[in-house]
C-alpha cells in the first residue's frame, strides 16, 4: 500500500512537472513540489495508522481549556 | 476569432466538469439486484420469550408466487404468496440481523409498511423498541403502526381476505380508514412527533385475529392509549371518532341516532371542520370546540317522512347530540386515562407558550380539571335518491 | 494567473451555491426548532453585514483580491501572516464540507461505500474545475443552482398535502440569547464563509455591479434556505429537532397517491452539486491564494497537490457527526467570527488609519 501510494504520488508529480520545466516555471516547481510532498507525508501518516488529530476536535480542547 | 475559439473552450470544459461528475461520483459498494433480497412488507414486534430481548417477526414476500396465477393446478407443491420468518436478539437491530441465520438472502426493510406491536411491548416502553426503525437508514418513517393483543406473527401469518399479502391488507385496511372514522390510521413518523411532544399522548389502532369458517381473519378493533410510550387503556370505535371529531381526522363515516318517535335513523358524514380554542382562564383550562358538520341522509327505519324542512332541523339536532356524545365519550376516557390524546396542551403551547411553561409540570391535572365547552353545527344536506319511504300518501288539499 | 472573468449575474449565482453549499443539508441552529425561518434571517442580516464590511474594504482597493489588500495594508510579512490565516480558513471549510459530504452519503445511501471511493473522484472532478479556472467553475455553476433552486419550488407543490403550517407556532418560545446564538452560528456558517469571495471579486467584468450581485446572492440563498428549512420543520415538527438530516428525512415522508414517493434523490442532488461548487470555489480560492502568497506566475500546478490536502483534511475533519454538530454549536461562532468580522475589521482600521497618515504627509 506505502508503495502504491509513493507510486501514485510520483505519477502526479510527473503529470504536472514537464510541464512547469519546460517554461523554466522554477518557483511553481518549488511550490508543487513542497505540497505534494507533504501532501504525501500525511496521507503515509493517515495510512500507516498514526493518529493525526482531527481538526475540529482540536479547536473544541483548545476552546474548552481557555473557557 | 480568438474571444470565439476561447468561449467555445470554456463552453467545452464546463460541459466536460458536468459530466465527469455524473460519471465520476458513483460507486454504490452494497448494489443489490432484486433476486437477492428478500423484500419485507410487514414485520412484528415482541419480547423474546426466553431471556431479555426482542422477537421480531417478518413477513418476506414470494415475489414469483405473487405474480402466477392463483391456484392453479400446474406446479407441484404451491408455496404460500408470503413466508414468515421470526429471530430474536437483545436489540432489535441484532434481532433483525439474526434472521440471516434462516434467510438465504438479505433482508430488505425499505419496503416495510406495517408494524405489529405487541401489546406485552407496548405495556414496557415503545420508543426503545422503535428506535431502530428511526435511525437505520433503510426502513421509512412511513409504515403504519399497529398494536395487537395477539401474538404479531399470528397477525402476519393471517389469512388477508382477498389480498395476498395481509400487510398490504392492512395498509389498505388504514387507507379507507374514512369510510367509517373509527379508526385512527398511525405513520411512524405521527408516533415519534407526538412523543417529542410534552404532553400529548398518543394513539395505536389495535388490531387482533378473529376466526370465520376455520380461517384466521383480521379485524380492526379500536384504539389504544399510550401515555409516555406505555400503554395504558382502550378506546372503543365511538369513542375512537369522538377524538377524531376534535382532531380534524373525520372525513366521512355513518352516524346512526334514535327517532323520538321509534325507530332509526342513519346519516352520512361528507366532512367536519373543528375548531379548536384552548385558553387558561380562572385557574382552569378552558377548551372550545367548534365542529362544523356536513351530512346526508342515508337510511332510515320507519315509514315516517323525515324529508320536510321541520323534520331537518330536529335530525340536525339528534345529530348533534349524537355527534357531542361522542366526543363526551372520549373526552371521559382521556380524562380517566388523564391522557391528553387530543394534544390539548400542545395547542396551548403553540399558541401560548408562556402559559404552557407554567402549567406543563402539572398538566395531567390541569388536563382533568379542563372545562370543555362543546358546539356543534350539523347539516343534513342531501336525501339520496329517495324523498320518503315509499309508503302511500294523501294528497294534500 | 486566472485571467478569466466571470459576469455579476455568475457572481450572483455563485454566492447562492456557496452559501447553501452544506448547510442544506447539515443545518445547524436546529435547537431553535420552528423558529429556524427567523433564525435564517437574522443570520441573513448578520452575513450581509459582514459583507458590507468585505465590500468597504474592496471599495478601498478596487481591483485587488483579499490577499493584495494585506500586502498593501500591513506589508509583505505581517500582510502574508494575514493571508496564511486565510487559506487555512479556506483549508477548513472546504475540507469540511467535503467531511460532511462524505458522512451524508454514507449515512444515507452509500453505507457500505469506502470513504475513499467517494472521495477520490470527487476531489478529482474539483481539481479538474480548479485548473479550468473560474469562467469554468461560475459557467457550470448555471445549470446546477437553477436545478436546485427549481427542484426546491417543486418541493413546495410536493409537500402540500403533509404541510402542517401549526408546527412553525409557537413564535419565538426560547429565550432571546438562545435565539440570538443560534443567528450567530448562520450568520458566520454558511454566511458569513462568503469571504472566500474576496478572493474572487476582482475577476468580475463589471466591477461597479459587484456589491448589488453580492448582496443579491446571500438574499437569494437565505430565501432558499428559508423555504427548504420551513418545509422540513413543517412536516416533521418536533421530529427535526432528533434528525441528523432534517431535509433529507422529510422528502422520504412525500407520499402523493403512492406515485410520486422515495424523492430522498432530491436534497441528495441539491447537496451534492451545491456542495461541488462550494468545495470546487475553495481549492480555487486556495490555490490561487497561495500562488500569490509566494509570487507565481501560474496557480493552476497547485490545484493538484492541494486538492490532496483536502482529501486528508476532509478525512481528519471530525470523528463522527455529533462531534461535529458540538463543534459547530459550541465552537464554530467564535471561530467563524474571527474570520468575517475580526481580522476585516483590523484590516479595515489599519487601512483607514494609514490612508489618513499617508493624506497628512502629503501637502
Amino acid at each position: 500500500m506505502i508503495v502504491l501510494m509513493i507510486l501514485i504520488f510520483l505519477l502526479l508529480f510527473l503529470w504536472e512537472a514537464p510541464g512547469l520545466m519546460a517554461q523554466e516555471y522554477w518557483r511553481e516547481l518549488a511550490v508543487f513540489t513542497i505540497l505534494l510532498i507533504v501532501g504525501l507525508v500525511l496521507s503515509l501518516l493517515l495510512l500507516t495508522g498514526v493518529k493525526l488529530p482531527y481538526i475540529e476536535s482540536f479547536w473544541l480542547n483548545l476552546f474548552e481549556k481557555i473557557v | 476569432m480568438a474571444d470565439d475559439r476561447r468561449k467555445n473552450r470554456i463552453f467545452r470544459g464546463s460541459l466536460g466538469l458536468l459530466l465527469l461528475s455524473l460519471v465520476l461520483s458513483g460507486g454504490c459498494w452494497d448494489r443489490r439486484e432484486l433476486e437477492t433480497l428478500a423484500v419485507v412488507t410487514g414485520m412484528g414486534l415482541n419480547y423474546a420469550a426466553q431471556g431479555d430481548g426482542y422477537e421480531v417477526a417478518f413477513q418476506i414476500v414470494r415475489a414469483a408466487q405473487l405474480q402466477s396465477a392463483s391456484g392453479g393446478a400446474g406446479g407441484g407443491g404451491e408455496l404460500k404468496p408470503v413466508w414468515i420468518l421470526r429471530s430474536t436478539g437483545p436489540t432489535v437491530f441484532e434481532a433483525v440481523r439474526n434472521a440471516t441465520f434462516q434467510s438465504s438472502r438479505r433482508l430488505f426493510l425499505s419496503h416495510n409498511q406495517v408494524l405489529i406491536i405487541s401489546e406485552a411491548v407496548a405495556k414496557g416502553g415503545l420508543l426503545p423498541a422503535l428506535e431502530f426503525f428511526v435511525r437505520d437508514h433503510e426502513p421509512r418513517n412511513t409504515q403504519w403502526l399497529l398494536l395487537t393483543p395477539d401474538e404479531p406473527v399470528e397477525i402476519l401469518d393471517a389469512a388477508a381476505g382477498l389480498e395476498r399479502v395481509s400487510a398490504l391488507a392492512i395498509v389498505d385496511l388504514m387507507k379507507q380508514y374514512q369510510l367509517t372514522s373509527k379508526i385512527k390510521p398511525v405513520y411512524l413518523a405521527d408516533y415519534i412527533k407526538t412523543r417529542i411532544e410534552k404532553t400529548t399522548a398518543n394513539t395505536l389502532p389495535i388490531i387482533r385475529i378473529y376466526e370465520t369458517a376455520g380461517k384466521k381473519e383480521l379485524l380492526l378493533d379500536g384504539t389504544a392509549i399510550l401515555k409516555e410510550d406505555r400503554l395504558v387503556g382502550f378506546l372503543d370505535h365511538k369513542e375512537t371518532r369522538g377524538l377524531l371529531w376534535v382532531l380534524g381526522e373525520v372525513r366521512g363515516g355513518v352516524i346512526t341516532v334514535d327517532l323520538p318517535g321509534g325507530g332509526k335513523a342513519t346519516f352520512e358524514i361528507f366532512d367536519a371542520i373543528p375548531k379548536v380554542k384552548v385558553e387558561f382562564k380562572e385557574g382552569r383550562v378552558q377548551v372550545k370546540i367548534e365542529i362544523k358538520e356536513r351530512a346526508g341522509l342515508g337510511a332510515q327505519t320507519t315509514y315516517a317522512d323525515l324529508s320536510t324542512p321541520e323534520q331537518f332541523k330536529k335530525l340536525e339536532n339528534l345529530q348533534t347530540k349524537a355527534i357531542e356524545d361522542e366526543i363526551r365519550a372520549a373526552l371521559a376516557k382521556a380524562k380517566a386515562y388523564k391522557a391528553d390524546i387530543f394534544g390539548f396542551g400542545e395547542y396551548l403551547y403553540k399558541h401560548d407558550h408562556r402559559t404552557w411553561q407554567r402549567l406543563q409540570k402539572e398538566w395531567e391535572r390541569y388536563f382533568v380539571d379542563a372545562q370543555v365547552e362543546i358546539k356543534i353545527e350539523a347539516m343534513v344536506e342531501e336525501l339520496g335518491l329517495v324523498t320518503r319511504p315509499a309508503t302511500y300518501r294523501e294528497l294534500r288539499k | 494567473m486566472d485571467q478569466g472573468r466571470i459576469s455579476a449575474g455568475q457572481l450572483t449565482l455563485l454566492v447562492m451555491s456557496f452559501t447553501i453549499g452544506s448547510w442544506i443539508v447539515l443545518p445547524t441552529g436546529l435547537q431553535s426548532g420552528q423558529n429556524i425561518w427567523l433564525i435564517i434571517l437574522f443570520g441573513l442580516g448578520g452575513g450581509m453585514f459582514f459583507a458590507c464590511l468585505g465590500l468597504l474594504l474592496y471599495r478601498r482597493f478596487p481591483g485587488k483580491n483579499l490577499f493584495e489588500i494585506h500586502e498593501l495594508v500591513f506589508g509583505p510579512v505581517i500582510g502574508k501572516f494575514f493571508s496564511l490565516l486565510y487559506l487555512w480558513f479556506f483549508l477548513q471549510t472546504g475540507g469540511g464540507t467535503l467531511g460532511v459530504f462524505v458522512t451524508m452519503l454514507k449515512s444515507t445511501v452509500f453505507t457500505a461505500t469506502p470513504d475513499l471511493a467517494l472521495l477520490v473522484p470527487w476531489v478529482i472532478i474539483v481539481i479538474y474545475g480548479c485548473r479550468r479556472g473560474i469562467e469554468v467553475i461560475a459557467r457550470s455553476n448555471q445549470p446546477l443552482i437553477l436545478a436546485t433552486v427549481g427542484l426546491i419550488l417543486i418541493s413546495i407543490l410536493l409537500v402540500l398535502n403533509i404541510f402542517e403550517a401549526d408546527n412553525l407556532l409557537p413564535f419565538l418560545d426560547k429565550p432571546f440569547s438562545r435565539i440570538a446564538w443560534d443567528a450567530l452560528g448562520v450568520a458566520v456558517f454558511p454566511f458569513g464563509q462568503g469571504v472566500i469571495f474576496m478572493m474572487i471579486l476582482p475577476r468580475v467584468n463589471r466591477q461597479q455591479k459587484v456589491a448589488g450581485a453580492v448582496f443579491g446572492g446571500l438574499i437569494g440563498a437565505g430565501l432558499v434556505l428559508m423555504i427548504i428549512q420551513s418545509l422540513a420543520v413543517g412536516v416533521l415538527g418536533k421530529v427535526a429537532e432528533v434528525l441528523v438530516f432534517p431535509t433529507y428525512e422529510f422528502y422520504r415522508i412525500i407520499d402523493i397517491a403512492q406515485v410520486l414517493t422515495r424523492l430522498e434523490l432530491i436534497p441528495l442532488l441539491n447537496f451534492l452539486t451545491m456542495g461541488f461548487i462550494k468545495i470546487m470555489l475553495c481549492l480555487y480560492a486556495l490555490a490561487f491564494g497561495t500562488a500569490q502568497l509566494f509570487n507565481l506566475r501560474t496557480y493552476r500546478p497547485l490545484a493538484i497537490p492541494i486538492g490532496v490536502l483536502l482529501l486528508v483534511v476532509a478525512r481528519r475533519i471530525f470523528p463522527s457527526v455529533s462531534e461535529h454538530m458540538r463543534y459547530f454549536e459550541e465552537v464554530q461562532p467564535y471561530y467563524g467570527l474571527f474570520f468575517c468580522l475580526v481580522l476585516p475589521l483590523i484590516t479595515l482600521g489599519t487601512a483607514l488609519l494609514r490612508g489618513r497618515a499617508r493624506r497628512e504627509m502629503a501637502p
